[in-house]
């Protein structure tokens, strides 16, 4: 199943179980979404469901939260989650807060999802990864998806939780094939909120990934292999709440970690569980935590700088530490590119 | 006129070649309005528009050969590369940009201008929108079509976006109204062909 109808299934499955249940943003009804996913549901469930907006996000997100306070539950679209800092105001402050500000009056059962991170060849304006904005702040859930399995558990659970949540999907894995099993298919398939994934247990080395990078890692994972290194990828499915116990209890096993992710280095998801690991489970870790991360630059046009700003699997394969090799490839790309200040 | 359609006509083969990558937003068809435009200003005038950038950028000063190396991600391009289809810039005449965000080159526009007014330099800011927002249909992509009544707020002209004599008295026309009274709206009516094909999503 692709990721795509994995997502569209979830989304009729629970459009069909609730009618409170309402899709609204730019193109997806009558165009069938900007990139399908929501195809043939303006069809099904009729426009008083599936809402085409005007290109204002500020409007259609307030309008959502307004909806989500009377007890609706929208599922609002952000064409990529670039778009959605016109509206962040009311992700943050209309939305997050809200239950927390009103001891717990005011729940806010919303789903806020689109692509998220760099896609291809579009630019610093359409490639910035979200993660790390949403996952800072109390009252959201934040959740990033890889296999189609993960796309359906967790936009099911997304959609059923009664608090808001921050939905990053990536655009280049909306045609990816995954093998789905029977109770997957199911359309009372949910995955839990919060909890990681071992996509592939090992012991020399605990690498952590969302998104697209879960596919990286895994790749990395085959090299390191050949040179008789067994890393543990661990998907993190959940960016908000970390599973801190899953990660830990790994890194207690390996006693390495490399953390990867696409967007920006600084303050990233990294940083965190580097933080997390440190604080809970620093008697254990043989070597320094290293961090795989986006270049600290704006995403470039050209495609070989493209390239060279997001991570590739000989990155991550090349970032081992079991070798005890004390020369580390260092990704600073603030030295090819003279520097963050232009 | 003639170089700018030939221009965006050979972009638009280097697209669908995969030669220009992510986005490419052309301006054939509406080649009268950059010109008419530049007719009737100077560079010491601003101007600021949204994605659909090659033209204005050519009608500003820029060169064929910066506007191709920036589209196939070359270093000689006008943004070394850097930047791609919506982001040409050419501040020392007066072009902002060349913005990805829907809209975001409104306020901007109005920041430019403030700033002209603020240093009294005879010069005035021409913010340009419009277009439906990518291939967003015109009755999806806003509340009301009728950009040039601007809700009965800002005054506004209605004008023929194909005829480049009528583009310039219009733009002179602004120009001297902005100075003199305040924010003027221009809705350039342009006749094109249906496009089509959707450019963010190809199957």
């Amino acid at each position: 199943m692709t990721v795509r109808d994995a997502l569209n299934t979830a989304l009729d499955e629970e459009m069909s179980a609730d009618p409170k249940v309402f899709l609204m943003g730019e193109e997806v009804g009558e165009y069938q979404g900007a990139y399908k996913i929501t195809k043939g549901l303006l069809d099904k469930y009729g426009p008083e469901r599936v809402l085409d907006t005007p290109i204002t996000e500020a409007g259609f997100t307030g309008i959502g939260v307004g909806a989500a306070y009377h007890g609706l539950k929208p599922v609002i679209e952000f064409m990529t989650f670039n778009f959605s800092m016109q509206a962040i105001d009311h992700i943050i402050n209309s939305a997050a807060k809200s239950n927390y500000m009103s001891a717990g009056q005011m729940s806010v059962p919303i789903v806020f999802r689109g692509p998220n991170g760099a896609a291809s060849g579009v630019g610093a304006q359409h490639s910035h990864c979200y993660a790390v904005w949403y996952a800072s702040c109390p009252g959201l859930k934040v959740l990033a998806p890889y296999s189609s399995e993960d796309a359906r558990g967790l936009l099911k659970a997304a959609i059923r939780d009664p608090d808001p949540v921050v939905f990053l999907e990536n655009e280049l894995l909306y045609g990816e094939t995954f093998p789905v099993s029977a109770e997957v298919l199911d359309s009372s398939f949910c995955l839990p909120i919060g909890k990681a994934k071992i996509e592939k247990e090992g012991k020399d080395v605990t690498i952590t990934a969302f998104s697209k990078m879960v596919g990286y890692a895994l790749k990395a994972a085959e090299i390191l292999a050949k040179d008789g290194i067994s890393a543990e990828v661990i998907n993190l499915r959940s960016i908000r709440p970390l599973d801190r116990n899953t990660i830990n209890a790994s890194v207690r096993k390996t006693n390495r970690l490399v953390t990867v992710e696409e967007g920006f280095p600084q303050h990233g998801v990294g940083a965190e569980i580097c933080a997390s690991v440190v604080e809970e489970s620093f008697g254990y870790l043989d070597a320094p935590v290293e961090r795989i991360a986006g270049a600290d630059v704006p995403m470039p046009y050209a495609a070989n700088l493209e390239r060279l700003a997001v991570p590739q699997v000989e990155d991550i394969s090349r970032n081992h530490l079991i070798s005890g090799i004390s020369e580390m490839y260092m990704w600073d790309p603030c030295y090819y590119w003279g520097g963050t200040a232009h | 006129m003639a170089t700018m359609r030939r221009m965006e006509i050979a972009a638009d083969s280097l697209y669908k070649a995969k030669l220009i990558r992510g986005f490419c937003h052309l301006y054939d068809g509406q080649e009268a309005v950059a010109v008419g435009m530049e007719a009737a200003i100077t560079k010491k005038d601003s101007i600021i528009t949204a994605y659909r950038d090659h033209c204005t950028f050519l009608g500003r000063g820029g060169t064929l050969l910066e506007i191709f190396s920036e589209l196939m991600g070359r270093q000689g391009g006008c943004s070394s590369g850097k930047g791609g289809s919506m982001h040409f810039y050419k501040k020392k005449s007066g072009f902002y940009g060349g913005h990805g965000i829907v809209g975001a080159q409104v306020p901007l526009g109005c920041g430019l201008a403030f700033a002209h007014k603020y240093n009294k330099d005879d010069a005035v800011a021409f913010a340009l929108y419009g277009d439906d927002g990518m291939g967003t249909a015109e009755w999806r992509a806003a509340k009301s079509p009728s950009y040039y009544k601007r809700g009965d707020y800002v005054p506004g002209l209605k004008v023929d976006g194909m005829d480049a004599f009528a583009v310039k008295q219009a733009c002179k026309f602004a120009k001297e109204h902005a100075l003199k009274s305040g924010p003027i709206d221009s809705s350039l009516s342009l006749r094109l062909p249906d496009p089509g094909q959707s450019e963010h999503f190809r199957e």
